[in-house]
């Protein structure tokens, strides 16, 4: 049979190229926003569990606003340094630790987001040992991609300048952390010019389980919010996951308009080959033979652009990051691939040459054999 | 082994446009036959064909194939018949053009799930004087090797009618020669029943048996 199906589209190679074409750009497009929001699902996941901090608790008001700067290394609105020894002395409250974070500019080469804070970030974070947090610590990124060593001066400069000695390079993360810069909290006061302000506080707990009511003592302290991190999280998860649907609704329309593509073709196809229906008739094809060429066809159409779109998709996706960095609040990403995408582009386009060439060759299988071959 | 007409009538449209194509006809081909059936055009004849092949249905009367009735069967049963016992040959080849002549003769084979489809098709075709244009595309062969590639085609499946609609209507008379020899070979040394429709007395003149149709009545 296949052979039957290979003939006929070898012989209409022009038609049978511009008909997937149709289907593989709704399947790249879905592909590639899959792989997208993938990556960037696997990445605010991933900053959920590097950023350390339980709770944050940051200044009262426009709480989605706040915890996206504090992702984006911007942080929106100060609070006094005084609320800090309030939130330490709260029940079930481990370790807290306050940040001042902005962004300053380093070297007089680069802006990046400069990160005040106290010696306990060492503990939150697992850096590992630091005996006297009195310079800067840099992110795998500005360390390596900048050729920046431990013992190295830093200039950083916003309202005020300061000069630093690198005392530890990190790890790489694989997070927008690789791009900070950490420096003592008073330091980042001074160089921006607020002293006696922080940005936000980082809390761990003792007991992860009394989540509820630590939220709850917390966010008695005057002027504060103090948001459970899962939570915050889970919220711009939710957001994203809005924009994501709305986008592969748009993308399923796409999809819809080149299964029409399909189903116009194969409908072509029956009137066109009629005669040859009737001759396969003659020779002994039943309905069912001819409806399965049909079909088959239709699906083999339709899963062949599966993987022409599939390849558009991750062709895109390894051109695109250099023309639009993939980043949601602030956090980067990389495209996702995985196998479950790939299903779904298969299940769909499977779904597609299926519903398109029922009518065609439904059409075609009911075709008298002397009608089909008198070609009418 | 014959195939019988018995009081077939076939009626086309209705009402004030209705045409009576055939009228009562009675008609029997047995094994190794060898039948012309001559007449003006619009007589039926090649309705006559199409009903003795299972392609078509009379409005009235029965069509045996084998002693089984066949105005009941499905399309099932009704494309197994064709599949293992009926070759058609048409005046316009009805050759698949998206298809060589090897793969042209394969079809058959195909629908009926052979397994070694291109090996019993090159034999035919090279029966039939084509085994050098297994792979040349029907518009690049003349009209005899058309013909030639359906008789093969009709073959394939070993049939044991073989029925022809104006099998020669096209061909220069050297081409229209060898179609007749090579139907009368398959007659005669390999026992298939072999119907010829044709309006010309001498295609008519080489087969055993002559049967004249006039306004859809045999005469």
């Amino acid at each position: 049979m296949w052979w039957i199906i290979y003939a006929y589209l070898k012989r209409r190679k022009i038609r049978v190229f511009l008909t997937m074409l149709g289907v593989a750009v709704g399947v790249a497009t879905l592909f590639t926003i899959l792989s997208m929001s993938g990556g960037i699902d696997l990445s605010i996941n991933q900053q959920m569990q590097d950023v350390g901090a339980q709770i944050f608790v940051i200044p009262f008001g426009h709480r989605h606003h706040k915890i996206m700067g504090l992702l984006d290394g911007e942080a929106v609105g100060t609070m006094p340094s005084s609320v800090h020894p309030q939130v330490k002395g709260v029940d079930n409250v481990k370790l807290a630790v306050p940040i001042f974070l902005k962004k300053a500019e380093m070297n007089q080469l680069t802006v990046l987001p400069v990160m005040g804070t106290t010696k306990e970030m060492a503990e939150l974070k697992q850096w590992g040992y630091i005996e006297d947090f009195d310079g800067a610590v840099l992110g795998s990124f500005e360390s390596i991609g900048r050729g920046i060593l431990e013992g190295d001066v830093i200039l950083l400069e916003s309202q005020h300048s300061i000069e630093l000695k690198v005392i530890k390079t990190l790890e790489e993360t694989g997070t927008h952390e690789d791009h900070y810069v950490f420096i003592p909290l008073t330091s980042a006061q001074e160089l921006f010019g607020e002293e006696g302000n922080i940005s936000a506080i980082f809390v761990t707990m003792e007991d992860p389980e009394k989540a509820a009511e630590t939220v709850t003592a917390l966010n008695q302290i005057e002027n504060v919010d103090a948001v459970y991190a899962h939570d915050a999280f889970q919220e711009i998860l939710d957001t994203f996951s809005t924009t994501k649907a709305n986008m592969i609704l748009i993308t399923g329309i796409a999809i819809v308009a080149g299964a029409f593509t399909t189903i116009n073709t194969m409908t072509m196809a029956v009137y066109e080959r009629k005669k040859d229906i009737g001759l396969s008739r003659a020779v002994g094809a039943t309905q069912m033979d001819i409806f399965t060429l049909f079909m088959v066809e239709s699906i083999l159409l339709s899963i062949v652009a599966c993987i022409i779109g599939i390849l558009i998709g991750y062709a895109f996706l390894n051109i695109y990051p250099f023309i639009v960095p993939l980043s949601i609040g602030g956090i980067q990403s990389s495209p996702y691939y995985s196998l479950h995408n790939v299903l779904l582009c298969f299940i769909i386009a499977y779904g597609v040459g299926t519903i398109s060439g029922i009518y065609p060759a439904i059409s075609a299988a009911r075709l008298a054999p002397i009608d089909a071959l008198r070609g009418l | 082994m014959t195939i019988e007409l018995r009081d077939v009538s076939k009626q086309y449209g209705g009402g004030s446009v209705a045409f009576l194509a055939l009228r009562d006809v009675n008609l029997v081909l047995n094994e190794g036959d060898f039948i012309s059936v001559v007449g003006p055009s619009g007589s039926g004849k090649t309705t006559l064909l199409n009903i003795m092949g299972c392609l078509d249905v009379p409005t009235t009367g029965t069509v045996l194939v084998d002693g089984q009735p066949t105005e009941k069967l499905g399309d099932f049963e009704l494309s197994k018949i064709r599949k293992e016992k009926i070759g058609f040959v048409f005046q316009d080849y009805y050759l698949n053009d998206s298809m060589n002549a090897l793969q042209n003769v394969m079809l058959p084979l195909e629908f009926r799930g052979r397994s070694n489809k291109k090996e019993v098709a090159a034999k035919l075709l090279e029966s039939v004087g084509l085994g050098d244009k297994l792979h040349n595309f029907p518009t690049e062969l003349s009209g005899g090797e058309r013909q030639r590639v359906v008789i093969a085609r009709a073959m394939a499946n070993k049939p044991k009618y073989l029925l022809t609609d104006e099998p020669t209507g096209n061909l220069d008379s050297v081409s229209s020669k060898k179609i007749l020899d090579l139907l009368r070979e398959l007659n005669s040394e390999r026992d298939v029943s072999v119907v010829i429709i044709t309006h010309d007395k001498d295609v008519a003149s080489i087969t055993k048996k002559q049967i004249k149709i006039v306004d859809g009545m045999v005469v």
